[in-house]
């Protein structure tokens, strides 16, 4: 073994290849104690995140974006937390790995991942057209004849590029259909109040993208949204839609009413468009003012419009103090003639107001609103085209893929090989064929 | 020697008051128990964290439920456990404030910052005799004319004294990671001096506010209760959602004790002594370190191997079946336990192989230590689920 073999093969131990820097990565004994502290540390949230608590039971102590972040990690269970058992295999990957390594079980740390690459050989062979065709039956399969030339492949990449165009026609149509006929608006309501008017506009103006433009439209139908906060744990908004269709020829118009359910992460569907919340903020101009109505009479009377810790009092004599409370405003009643007692006026237009003497308080909500509504046709083509894309390139990286062409010359026969997918494949090849049982093996 | 010394005074003063206390043993005898153990022929710097933590937590601890012996056992366990772990890493931890000291120092300006931000705006009012206040209330439904009287106790908003600094103390140690994050690759004297300042700013940050208010608590009161129309907001805040609350008598002060808010004085009091303590060793320069391992390597995994199944097994196991065979469990804090116990564990594999991943494995240990003592202290500072 010469000194620039022996330097060669230093070099090709101490390289870096992905395959073996994943190795190195799970039998490390650092990766498994940092992914034991993980698991420890999400194991100790059971002491603090009541284990076997419903979503009603969290939302009581928690915030609903935390909540919700809990479920989807199932933390409230962690017997069954997908978390917990991802990183209970990592850990038992980890000491497995290390096991292998430390015992000296480690074939695999000597594999070497060549790609993904392109490889290209081109040599001369001594046999004559027909011997080398056996010989490329016997390593690649197959063979076929083209004119003089005689071709051989292994691998999928023609069937992964046929998959990968049909992806991105897909995409593109679904491009195509969503900007001819898709439609995305933003609405903008202020959250709760009292219900609009019957002889109010029936068409909401709203901002339309158009073209790639947002532009200034007007929707025809009308929308009103009020929290659900108070009566329902789930934090979100219930909006009714309604428009007016022209009925059968001499008959008056019809209003079509559809309320939704919407929330953060709830999207609802209606008028053929799909309905999300796009953004929630204070009304402007109004952070920290507290408004309460009374309700009992048909038309509602605003009783109290003001930052809190101030004092109105109802035409009976019932003094009202509001305080801004974590889900809405908290009164303090004092009646004229009994101890002070404490209100939580309804927020939600749905729930029972707060009878105070003959006065229904209700407060009202200082939210406002932007909902999104969309429509994309192109939506399912969308998904499908992503979809046959990442499988086009699955088969085009995963399966080893080499070509071959053979022609016969003067003094022999002239091969060429290519792999689109790994760089060392086409002079595997080429050594394969070249060795005295080339071919046979 | 100073440390193991304050370590075995304040530890004995913890077992003492756990002992002379209406329920003996708990998550305050567990601790002494382990700043004792850690003590032994140690530097004493984890001990004397630990006995700080213990003192604080005996003197805190107001639950007069007594321990059933499964329970008892359990934290007595974890308790030598935790004694065990803190000698293991006590030698490993100081040599690491020389070899290493902003990756510690970062670690426990971490710790400051999550003190910081636990919350300890609620106090337990108390009556004179210390039993906790209670007040009567009626719950009323205008709507449906239904009344429902109550007792609840008087847990109510009271800040502790110096709390503008505690509220300062999470962004004091942003600063204080950050100045020594970059101390640490400038390796310029004055941003090592300038570094330094903010890390003992950050430690008076902690330790000032913590002992006005133990101060405080130690002092009693009584203290003047908020007036009925603030009580009642108060109260409908903490209640939850009800829709109305009538003060039936309202008491017009109340008292303090040691019970009365969270520990997280001790905490912060800890984690702020933690700092003085990196800053003192500094400056006294390198001890003589004569600390021998507990175990072998192997014992040591095969230990922390039997808390595993152990602490497991009372954290999942069944309701149906805790009675018969497991009655601390299924706990909240034995997951805490068990938590620990698994880092412990990955501690004891991790650190068999070469010299870095021994460091690793001091680390994993300090990490355990820091989440058996919240697991402790959590039923106390009220952290739990309700």
């Amino acid at each position: 073994m010469t000194a620039t073999d022996t330097e060669s093969k230093r070099s090709d131990e101490v390289a870096i290849t992905p395959f073996g820097l994943v190795w190195d990565l799970m039998t490390s004994p650092v990766t498994f104690m940092l992914n034991s502290s993980v698991l420890g540390i999400l194991i100790a949230l059971g002491t603090y995140v009541g284990q076997g608590m419903t979503e009603d039971e969290l939302l009581l102590e928690r915030t609903f974006a935390g909540t919700r972040a809990l479920l989807g990690l199932g933390l409230n269970d962690l017997t069954q937390s997908w978390l917990v058992w991802l990183m209970s295999l990592l850990v038992l990957l980890n000491l497995v790995g290390i096991a292998l390594r430390h015992i000296g079980l480690t074939p695999l740390a000597q594999r070497r991942w060549e790609g993904p690459g392109v490889g290209y050989a081109s040599w001369d062979d001594p046999r004559t057209i027909d011997e080398l065709r056996g010989a490329l039956k016997s390593t690649l399969g197959h063979t076929a004849q083209r004119g003089a030339a005689v071709v051989s492949r292994r691998g999928y990449w023609l069937e992964g590029l046929c998959v990968v165009s049909v992806g991105a026609l897909c995409l593109l149509s679904a491009l195509i259909i969503t900007a001819s006929s898709g439609m995305e608006a933003r609405l903008g309501l202020p959250g709760g109040g009292p219900a609009p008017s019957a002889d109010a506009a029936p068409t909401l103006a709203v901002r339309v993208l158009e073209d790639g433009m947002w532009i200034e439209r007007q929707l025809p139908f009308t929308a009103r949204c009020t929290e659900t906060a108070l009566v329902d744990p789930r934090r979100g908004w219930r909006c009714t839609l309604a428009r007016t269709v022209s009925g059968p020829p001499g008959a008056p118009p019809v209003v079509d009413e559809v309320a939704l359910n919407l929330g953060p992460q709830w999207p609802a569907d209606a008028f053929g468009l799909t309905f999300h919340i796009d953004r929630e903020r204070p009304t402007p101009g109004q952070p920290g003012r507290l408004r309460i109505v009374d309700r009992a009479s048909a038309t509602e009377k605003l009783v109290y419009s003001g930052p809190a810790g101030r004092t109105a009092t109802l035409p009976d004599g019932h003094a009202l103090t509001t305080f801004a409370g974590p889900d809405g405003p908290l009164v303090v009643v004092t009646p004229p003639d009994a101890p002070s007692y404490l209100l939580t006026p309804a927020v939600d237009a749905y729930a029972a107001p707060a009878q105070v003497g003959e006065a229904a308080l209700a407060a009202v909500s200082p939210w406002w609103l932007t909902l999104r509504a969309s429509r994309r046709p192109g939506g399912a083509l969308l998904w499908t085209g992503l979809g046959l894309v990442l499988l086009g390139l699955l088969v085009l990286i995963v399966p080893r893929h080499v070509v071959v062409v053979a022609q016969p010359g003067d003094g022999g026969v002239t091969v060429r090989a290519w792999s689109f997918n790994r760089s060392g494949a086409a002079a595997e090849l080429q050594s394969a064929l070249s060795s005295p049982t080339g071919g046979t093996s | 020697m100073m440390g193991r010394l304050i370590a075995v005074v304040l530890a004995a003063s913890a077992v003492a008051v756990e002992v002379t206390g209406s329920s003996p043993g708990g998550p305050g005898f567990s601790l002494a128990l382990a700043a004792l153990i850690a003590s032994h022929r140690t530097t004493g710097a984890l001990a004397s964290l630990l006995a700080v933590a213990a003192l604080g937590v005996s003197l805190g601890d107001g639950d007069p439920t007594l321990l059933s012996p499964m329970a008892w056992l359990g934290h007595v366990m974890l308790g030598v456990a935790m004694g065990v772990v803190a000698r293991h890493a006590d030698g490993p931890t100081v040599r690491a404030s020389y070899g290493q000291p902003s990756v510690l120092l970062v670690g426990i300006i971490a710790m400051a910052a999550f003190t910081a931000i636990l919350p300890d705006g609620l106090v337990h009012w108390m009556n004179a005799d210390g039993t906790p206040l209670q007040l009567s209330m009626t719950l009323s439904e205008p709507a449906s004319a239904k009344q429902l009287p109550v007792l609840v106790p008087a847990t109510l908003a009271y800040a502790a004294p110096l709390a503008a600094i505690s509220d300062w103390a999470i962004w004091l140690a942003a600063l204080a990671g950050l100045l020594v994050t970059l101390s640490a690759l400038m390796t310029q004297g004055l941003m090592t001096r300038v570094a330094t300042a903010s890390v003992v700013i950050l430690a008076a940050a902690l330790v000032t506010p913590a002992v006005a208010d133990l101060v405080e608590l130690a002092g009693g009161g009584p203290v003047a209760l908020p007036s009925a129309a603030e009580l009642i907001v108060e109260l409908g805040w903490t209640s939850g959602g009800v829709t109305g609350l009538t003060l039936q008598s309202l008491p017009e002060q109340g008292h303090l004790t040691f019970a009365s808010r969270p520990v997280t004085s001790t905490l912060r009091l800890a984690i702020g002594l933690a700092l003085l303590l990196w800053l003192w060793t500094r400056r006294t320069g390198r001890p003589a370190l004569n600390v021998q391992p507990v175990a072998q390597s192997w014992t040591w995994v095969g230990v922390a191997a039997g808390l595993v199944a152990w602490f497991g097994f009372m954290a999942f196991v069944s309701g149906a079946r805790a009675d018969a065979v497991a009655p601390w469990g299924p706990d909240p804090v034995a997951y805490s336990a068990l938590a620990g116990a698994v880092i412990v564990f990955a501690a004891g594999i991790g650190g068999l192989f070469d010299e870095r991943s021994a460091r690793w494995a001091t680390a994993l240990e300090l990490l355990a230590l820091g989440i058996w003592c919240c697991g402790l202290v959590a039923p106390t500072a009220g952290w739990l689920s309700v």
